[in-house]
């Protein structure tokens, strides 16, 4: 490769790399698993444009979804955390600083939650709201018009309340 | 995550907050990103190795889209683009150029240009170089929508209007990026967006009216985008204000000429409004081109005069007497809910110029010239009959003409008062008459009665609608009872 295609594929690296960190650790939860997706990503990427199957246009857009496939692919060899209710939900861990434990239990709760939506729903999910992409390219990136993005989003929320909330309210 | 859930209209603080506690992830060991980062320069350099298979990439792709028996067209074009990727990233613009401003939106090579784009965002780092390159292919969006109304390929418009506005979008936010680290060149950055994206407007403004209906709102929409970008040059927080018809409402969100703004507790509306209306919106310019609603209005005025459609309707019929009516509606309708200052100036003019003022002015031409002349025409010598009335010397009375006898007149038969004489006379100057012969006639009557009946009647030719048919009846009876010839001069019967 020459010195300017070269440059291109490491600034995508350079790019994506932190914010493909952060999408997996959102779904993991820990730090070494999500840095071997981002790793895993890039290197299937790279394989990906090696063979000629890389991405036509949104290189972004693409590298997310084969970070959210990889982190799938994990959860399919191990079961998914657990749904449970916890005692201290509603209680705001701004409000109870020494308990490190009950922010932990608070991020497990939401993260078994975001990992038992559809796939659709929790990539709207991850990318409007923990990403701050716009509806456009949340579109582009799964592939769905923007209504159909806005939709699932609804549908999302939804889903979350009624998982995180609601049955805990019954 | 408030803004997004804001500007999504499905705020939900409760679940808000607990969802926060996701938003927060630990940073990065270092070590762990430098070991990623040597092992995908590692494998970037095994692969740079191969490069031919890294070219085919974009080419690639673009084959899997399309047919399995590629046409001979499409081979070229495939072709093409493998020399285009070449000339791009080395340098040869002359290729460059032909893919880059060749293909639209639906052709078989766009995807190539399309990723011949990304490719050029990727090369940039710097958010300043990105502002200029999504607004330069804003305007390749632009040209793009031009040539598939110019072509009628309408069907591929609405996917290239809806990128032209993500592009500028785009633009903007990368200049918001900019601002963070050097306002100075932002300011610069901005001028050139703000007057670049309102001649866009501009543009698009144009196009809309060819475009059937079912297209018009995307167009529409990118429209009002890019006028809304085009009047960040007026703010200096980020605030724009723009005018269009309401079109959805719900709880958190108002569509407006295609755009979705949301409604936040802060928003202040003024008055009723209504689908349909014509509103003026001030809104919070959001950095991912998203609108929030400081203030809504009716676009035609004051809340208080909405409603009052004013109509006046100013119907004037002059009516001629010459029989051609003269309409003149003057319908204006005033539905601005202001001041109704309709000043109607109703000046009719007739075109019709009368002049048939049924005065009989008969210009028909047939004229009625009646001449009548009774010729008696005396040329020095007059001969005439007559009976001698008197005998006076030299001086006789023939009928009622006194005639001078000479000494040289010549009598023929003796003559005395009471007979009938034809007398021939010399015409003097001074009018009277010398008779050099007089000669005894018969009595009884010379059997030259000339008797003249002229009768002229006039029709009106004129060919005039009107009611002026003139009849002029000219009785003219001559009764000439001399020996003269008359003569009827008169054009007509």
């Amino acid at each position: 490769m020459q010195k300017l295609d070269r440059q291109a594929l490491v600034n995508v690296y350079e790019e994506n790399s932190p914010g493909l960190y952060r999408y997996a650790f959102r779904l993991l939860g820990n730090q070494d698993t999500a840095e071997e997706c981002v790793s895993e990503t890039f290197s299937r990427f790279l394989q990906a444009v090696h063979q000629g199957k890389g991405p036509s246009d949104n290189v972004r857009a693409y590298l997310y979804r084969m970070a959210h496939n990889w982190v799938m692919d994990q959860y399919r060899q191990q079961p998914l955390p657990p749904l449970e209710l916890d005692e201290n939900l509603h209680a705001d861990p701004a409000d109870n600083p020494s308990s490190a434990v009950a922010r932990d239990q608070v991020r497990n709760h939401v993260r078994a939650a975001l990992l038992r939506l559809p796939a659709d729903q929790r990539q709207v999910m991850q990318l409007r709201f923990f990403e701050n992409w716009s509806h456009d390219e949340v579109a582009a990136a799964i592939g769905k018009s923007i209504e159909a993005t806005r939709a699932l989003q609804h549908r999302a929320m939804q889903t979350m309340r009624r998982m995180l909330l609601e049955k805990e309210e019954a | 995550m408030k803004d997004q859930l804001s500007n999504d209209n499905q705020s939900d603080p409760q679940l808000e907050r607990i969802l926060d506690m996701l938003r927060s992830v630990p940073p990065r060991k270092p070590e762990a990103v430098e070991q990623g980062r040597e092992k995908y320069l590692a494998q970037l350099n095994s692969l740079a190795a191969d490069r031919p298979k890294f070219l085919s990439l974009l080419v690639r792709r673009n084959e899997a889209m399309q047919s399995k028996n590629p046409t001979p067209r499409f081979v070229l074009k495939a072709f093409l683009a493998v020399i285009l990727i070449f000339a791009f990233l080395f340098g040869s613009t002359g290729l460059t150029v032909y893919a880059a401003e060749a293909s639209l939106p639906g052709d078989a090579l766009y995807s190539v240009k399309s990723a011949v784009e990304q490719t050029r965002l990727n090369l940039t780092s710097s958010a300043y170089a990105h502002a200029q390159l999504h607004l330069g292919f804003a305007q390749k969006r632009l040209d793009e929508i031009s040539a598939l109304i110019a072509e009628k390929r309408f069907a591929n418009i609405s996917q290239t209007a809806a990128q032209f506005e993500y592009e500028i979008n785009q633009a903007v936010a990368a200049m918001q990026k900019v601002a963070l680290e050097d306002p100075a060149k932002a300011g610069e950055l901005a001028a050139q967006i703000t007057q670049k994206v309102s001649a866009y407007a501009q543009a698009l403004s144009g196009m809309i009216a060819g475009l059937p209906e079912d297209i018009k709102g995307e167009v529409e929409r990118a429209h009002t985008a890019s006028q809304i970008v085009g009047s960040l040059g007026e703010s200096s927080d980020n605030q724009v204000e723009f005018s269009g018809a309401l079109q959805a409402k719900s709880a958190g969100a108002w569509t407006i000429a295609g755009k979705v703004v949301a409604i936040t507790a802060q928003t202040e509306i003024k008055g009723t409004l209504n689908i349909g209306d014509m509103v003026k919106v001030h809104a919070l310019f959001g950095t991912d081109g998203s609108l929030t609603a400081i203030e809504i209005e009716s676009a035609l005025g004051k809340v208080d005069d909405i409603g009052n459609a004013n109509s006046n309707d100013n119907g004037n019929t002059n009516d001629n007497a010459n029989g051609n009516d003269n309409v003149n509606v003057n319908d204006n309708a005033n539905h601005n809910g202001d001041d109704n200052g309709n000043d109607n100036a109703n000046e009719n003019e007739n075109a019709n110029e009368n002049e048939n003022g049924n005065d009989n002015a008969n210009h028909n031409g047939d004229d009625n010239e009646n001449e009548n002349e009774n010729s008696n025409e005396q040329t020095g010598n007059v001969t005439f009959v007559g009976t001698v009335k008197a005998i006076s010397g030299q001086s006789w009375m023939i009928n009622d003409t006194p005639v001078m006898v000479a000494t040289d007149t010549v009598f023929e038969g003796a003559v005395k008062v009471g007979d009938l004489v034809e007398v021939k006379a010399h015409l003097q100057a001074d009018g009277s008459l010398v008779a050099y012969k007089i000669e005894r006639v018969s009595s009884d009557s010379s059997g030259k009665d000339n008797q003249n009946d002229n009768q002229n009647e006039n029709d009106d030719h004129s060919g005039s609608s009107t009611d002026d048919h003139n009849t002029n009846s000219n009785d003219n009876s001559n009764s000439n009872d001399n020996n003269n010839e008359n003569e009827n001069h008169s054009g007509d019967d």
